[in-house]
């Protein structure tokens, strides 16, 4: 893995909320406060220009994990190298400049642009916020962006209201937003779920081409692992808090080696009827991370569990080529035992 | 068993002009079977089960066409009867988003109860039983019957919004994107019970979503709706495998599939028509790489191909070359060009 320059890489990050207690309680400062842990122990190394796709279900913490990378939720332990400098010891003008090189691109179109802004001056607001450029270079710029992400006649886009644009369009100002100051490393938090198919595909050719041409690093997060397969160089999959597997896209989704990654993606419904899958029911949903599990916190839900699963948290095995999963079945003690958990999904093209 | 006959539903707007949100649709659902209703948003799938069972909102109106369910025409009855004799009994729905659809000051088990109630004579312990197997059987927990709308995850919701629809074990079920508010592991484990208890209580079932995986898995017939008509309909494995409508050629293309190693996905350039008022022509030609003039002059009528495959399109006979030229990713990006306007929907950028 040395081989590759990293873009960001995440030491044992760790993002905890504290729950919010009833009055009566906290006037008696009487119980402990709940803890929620969001993101509990995530390592990983994002590479220079690759798109490394997080996934896994609500409530797993991909979203808190997202932000935390940005520095809008500070973190509560472990460390994040952005082009290897620590961004959450920080402050003041190294902060100012991670935030023009990381942007993020919200998953709602609908309600994440200011209505009162034209998008003219929706785009512009970074730039005058970070006082970059002269007063015409900023117009030029966002004239540019706006060409740059298909919002042609950029003229014309400029003076629209974000009401006066459809779900696609919207979805285009707010990458316009993010281009502007010309970041090197992209968050995009689901950025079509609030999409129409049709539309879908033109605003993930156009994230596809922006990778290409101005080299960006990009982190998807969505639940959708047909998607990520399709953009992504690498997947994680979470799931309460910490990263079970990972690995290179295509591998992960044909040959998942953990039960949570294989679940996930036997119960992805496929458009082919000749492809048949194999089902696998997971009880249950993710439950509540405030009481998590002694153990392997997917135990409880495992159709593969065993005694041993309960007795301490697994640590990552080396599964393939690049792959590592976040269970015992591949400790050296359970060789024996059935350990391919892939396959579960056929493959035709 | 449902047969729906040139159906126009119009919302008025207060500029005075209609929304023709379904505009002249002709369907058939028969007994025991499922029907995806598929595509994009506005293309008027939702205003097509709202206005079966008569949930139009107050400023929509059915203004041609029949609804003939089991002999009687939906359409004839009035306000009174549809909701004694149709409505929750015979057809009900499974609503979108669950958690907005259940009334939070009551709790899920009192609004069963009270819907099973409301409709059938039976003591309020012979309900509250019924309640708690239903819970079973939905996979929920039946000491959770008295808890209250706002003590249920989204999953849960939603088994308890399906639970509501079915308690009275209706004919037909319309289930308007139940699942696209939840994540795959739980949209499989609902989607493969509500079919289970499909098959139970043998109803039929209009599934509404824009998810082409979705249906191609639970439906036996889907029907691709756009602006308002029904592009093309027929059993899945045609519409999935071997489709004439440029429409459902294009959202095929647009659509990953996990099933596929390497799959270039191409967007259909433009965005759906608004529907107000729509003018003579196809409504899918502006965005349609095979338009031809006739496609922009007549609108183009239902034509039977296949025994139940129903396409509307002036060039469906022409499906070797409509297939062969849909794949291509130039196809799509041409027509764009001479649209001018349109945001440039396929520049650049492949899967490899």
């Amino acid at each position: 893995m040395s081989s590759h320059q990293s873009k960001m890489r995440v030491e044992n990050l760790k993002k905890h909320f504290t729950a919010n207690q009833g009055l009566l309680d906290r006037l008696l400062s009487r119980g402990d406060r709940e803890v929620v842990k969001a993101v509990d122990g995530v390592n990983f190394d994002i590479r220079e220009g690759e798109s490394f796709g997080l996934a896994g279900e609500s409530g797993c913490g991909k979203s808190t994990l997202g932000k935390t990378l940005l520095n809008l939720h500070d973190s509560t332990d472990g460390s994040i190298y952005f082009d290897d400098a620590d961004i959450t010891t920080q402050t003041g003008r190294e902060d100012i400049a991670f935030r023009t090189e990381a942007q993020l691109i919200q998953q709602d179109p609908f309600n994440s642009i200011n209505p009162r802004y034209k998008v003219f001056d929706w785009v512009k607001e970074p730039l005058d916020v970070h006082s970059l450029g002269t007063r015409d270079e900023r117009t030029d710029l966002v004239m540019e962006t706006l060409n740059e992400v298909g919002l042609r006649p950029a003229e014309a886009y400029a003076s629209e209201y974000p009401t006066e644009l459809s779900g696609g369009e919207r979805q285009r100002v707010g990458i316009a937003r993010a281009l502007v100051l010309n970041p090197s490393f992209l968050v995009a938090d689901e950025p079509v779920s609030m999409l129409d198919v049709s539309v879908r595909a033109s605003v993930l050719e156009l994230l596809n081409r922006l990778k290409e041409e101005r080299g960006l690093t990009t982190l998807f997060i969505s639940h959708d692992l047909s998607l990520l397969k399709h953009m992504c160089d690498r997947i994680a999959i979470m799931y309460l808090g910490q990263i079970v597997e990972v690995g290179p896209a295509r591998q992960l989704i044909n040959d998942p080696q953990h039960p949570y990654t294989e679940a996930l993606v036997s119960s992805t419904p496929i458009i082919d009827p000749d492809v048949e899958r194999e089902r696998i029911r997971l009880e249950g949903e993710v439950p509540d991370p405030i009481n998590l599990p002694s153990g392997c916190r997917f135990a409880p839900r495992c159709p593969k569990v065993m005694d041993e699963c309960w007795d301490e948290e697994p640590r990552m095995y080396d599964v393939a080529e690049e792959q590592e999963a976040r269970c015992i079945l591949h400790d050296e003690a359970h060789a024996d035992k059935d350990v391919s958990v892939g396959g579960a999904q056929a493959t035709s093209d | 068993m449902l047969n729906i006959e040139n159906l126009h539903a119009h919302y008025h707007t207060d500029e005075g002009t209609d929304v023709h949100a379904v505009d002249g649709v002709d369907l058939e659902v028969g007994s025991n079977e499922t029907l995806g209703l598929v595509g994009e948003s506005g293309c008027g799938k939702t205003t097509l089960a709202k206005a079966l069972i008569r949930l139009l909102p107050t400023n929509g109106e059915i203004v041609d066409g029949s609804v003939n369910f089991k002999e009687t025409d939906l359409t004839e009855l009035s306000d009174e009867e549809l909701r004694k004799q149709i409505r929750w009994t015979e057809i009900s729905m499974i609503p979108q988003n669950a958690m907005n659809s259940l009334d939070p000051v009551h709790t899920v088990g009192a609004q069963i109860v009270q819907a099973i109630r409301t409709h059938e004579d039976c003591s309020k312990e012979e309900a509250w039983n019924r309640t708690r197997e239903l819970f079973e059987e939905l996979g929920l927990d039946e000491n959770r019957v008295k808890d209250y709308p706002h003590q249920f995850s989204g999953g849960m919701a939603q088994r308890a919004a399906i639970a509501l629809a079915l308690c009275l074990e209706p004919a037909l079920i319309l289930a308007d994107e139940p699942t696209t508010a939840l994540d795959v592991v739980v949209q499989d484990q609902i989607l493969t019970m509500v079919s289970e208890l499909q098959d139970e209580i043998d109803s039929s079932m209009i599934m509404i979503t824009h998810d082409m995986s979705v249906v191609s898995e639970t439906c036996d017939k889907i029907a691709v709706m756009y602006g308002g008509n029904v592009a093309e309909y027929a059993d899945s494995e045609t519409i999935i495998k071997n489709p004439r409508h440029p429409y459902t050629l294009g959202m095929r293309n647009a659509f990953p599939d996990i099933s596929k190693d390497t799959q270039e996905l191409i967007s259909i350039p433009g965005s759906p028509p608004d529907l107000i008022e729509p003018e003579e022509g196809c409504k899918f030609a502006p965005r349609c790489p095979f338009a031809q003039d006739e496609c922009r002059e007549v609108t183009p009528e239902p034509e039977e191909f296949e025994e139940g495959h129903v396409v509307r399109c002036h060039r469906a006979d022409e499906v070797e070359y409509l297939q062969e030229e849909a794949s291509k990713r130039e196809t799509w990006a041409e027509m764009k060009d001479d649209q001018g306007d349109l945001i440039s929907a396929t520049d650049g950028g492949t899967d490899e």
